[in-house]
């Protein structure tokens, strides 16, 4: 049950997209209350942000800032660059992150009872917040930080972007990164959703992974399949595309939430409990009680 | 025996205290038979599962993968038993502390209804003695050891409550300070019958 092979990866992703198809109408409206909810943080983050600096400095200066920012951005330091990247990043896309992490909430309902309402992702949301946030940062901070930083040390060492072979190096070290860790971390979500810290579902995943290295990276691969044939026909299919765009968002997302989902839940099985005896009669107790 | 008083918390809420003290002290059950059982959606279950999960009263017991797929995480009850505290909730803060002091006034002023008398004058004597007559009970209950806790768990659940009962009676009974406290209190109820209550 917890090693991997073809027939089990496929059936996997059958099962995660028959259930992604059967709560559907749940996935479209929670992911567009959601979206319109990480939208307005989104606003209310910045606001709480800029008003103040606004407030203290008024409007010209913060104009000229990103005025500046803008003439200057080529000549940033790594450093420089990486700090603005994080201030302005995590804070904005943080609501967005936490989104993401809540359809993981749906997806344990659905696993593990059969079934979700389109609200219950507002629970996770509201419930989960800092901890699927920490893990978005987390996410974030290991997946795409170095390849960011990466990039940007290259720039500034050959002071241009790179073209041909050393851009193609560099392309390819990044998909690998990015395929090596998001996959490592495929576990952090289930993990959070499951109850654990930021730092317990990280080691949860990383420990799953080195654990049931097939069956994780097995999963985790074949959603990566599934995402680029979605974004193929996207592209290829016009104007048919916009379905295959639409099945993207409103069916493998939520398949992979829910495949990856059952996944942990399959892996964190700890099945050396002993089993209880059930009743064979009617249960009748027949000492009275003290 | 359940002293703290975050644990006592959690439990107080109607909901986590029908989860465990209906049905999950006495066998294994799914998210889903939980939901069905409360009426209840499915999601809100788990929610509740992992506050109880969090203090400590409820663990997963084993992982069932279905037919159709799903994959049900049985949960149970960390202790076939559960005792909340007396102390700990009346010194607790707010909330607790008046639950457990209604209760009592509750409880002394509802023995009325077998002809027990109790006027409110002598209310927090009743109080008292009960008090100290159950937390002694249940100090004398946490203490009674399961030797062979393996098939002590594999016991039907019935056959489990009734040696836990018979345990529990013996161990009481051996004890010269609930004997005494017991004594106590049926002095009292003794000096306030009103009504016609006889053994048969």
């Amino acid at each position: 049950m917890k090693n991997s092979n073809f027939e089990t990866l496929l059936e996997d992703l059958r099962i995660s997209f028959r259930f992604a198809w059967k709560n559907v109408i749940s996935y479209v409206l929670a992911m567009i209350g959601v979206l319109i909810v990480a939208g307005i943080l989104m606003v209310i983050m910045a606001a709480v942000i800029i008003v103040p600096v606004i407030l203290v400095w008024g409007l010209e200066p913060m104009i000229q800032f990103f005025v500046s920012l803008g003439q200057n951005w080529s000549v940033l330091q790594g450093a420089e660059m990486f700090s603005l990247i994080v201030f302005l990043a995590i804070p904005l896309f943080g609501p967005f992150l936490v989104a993401l992490g809540a359809l993981f909430g749906m997806a344990r309902e659905i696993v593990e009872s059969d079934g979700t309402t389109a609200e219950g992702v507002f629970v996770w949301y509201r419930k989960k917040f800092l901890s699927l946030a920490g893990g978005g940062v987390v996410l974030f901070l290991v997946s795409l930080m170095p390849i960011a930083l990466m990039s940007i040390w290259a720039f500034t060492v050959t002071g241009s972007w790179m073209l041909g072979l050393p851009m193609a190096a560099v392309a390819a070290f990044a998909v690998v990164w990015l395929v090596m860790t998001t996959g490592m971390l495929s576990m952090l979500f289930p993990g959070i959703i499951d109850g654990l810290s930021v730092l317990g579902a990280v080691k949860q995943s990383v420990r799953l992974t080195r654990q049931y290295f097939d069956r994780v990276f097995g999963t985790w691969l074949s959603y990566i399949a599934v995402f680029i044939i979605f974004s193929a026909l996207t592209v290829v299919m016009i104007p048919l595309g916009v379905i295959a765009g639409l099945a993207l968002v409103f069916l493998a997302l939520p398949a992979m939430t829910i495949g990856l989902t059952r996944v942990y839940l399959i892996l964190t099985d700890n099945a050396s409990a002993a089993e209880t005896t059930e009743d064979e009669g009617p249960g009748v107790r027949i000492v009275g009680g003290v | 025996m359940v002293t703290d008083s975050n644990v006592i918390r959690v439990l107080l809420e109607p909901v986590r205290s029908d989860i465990v003290f209906k049905y999950l002290v006495n066998g294994s059950m799914t998210v889903k038979q939980l939901a069905d059982a409360l009426g209840k959606n499915p999601g809100t279950i788990l929610h509740h599962i992992e506050a109880l999960k969090k203090a400590g009263l409820v663990v997963q017991e084993r992982t069932q993968l279905t037919s159709t797929g799903i994959v049900q995480r049985y949960y149970r009850a960390t202790a076939r038993e559960f005792r909340l505290g007396i102390s700990e909730m009346i010194q607790a803060n707010g909330g607790i502390a008046r639950f457990a002091r209604d209760r009592f006034r509750s409880m002394i002023s509802s023995l009325s209804v077998y002809g027990m008398d109790i006027p409110e004058s002598e209310a927090e004597q009743a109080t008292l003695l009960l008090r100290n007559l159950i937390e002694r009970e249940n100090a004398v209950s946490s203490k009674i050891q399961v030797l062979d806790a393996e098939s002590y768990n594999r016991l039907p659940p019935s056959v489990r409550g009734d040696v836990s009962r018979i345990m529990r009676r013996f161990a009481l009974e051996e004890d010269p300070q609930y004997r005494d406290l017991r004594e106590k209190w049926h002095d009292f109820l003794r000096s306030h019958r009103t009504g016609g209550m006889k053994n048969e």
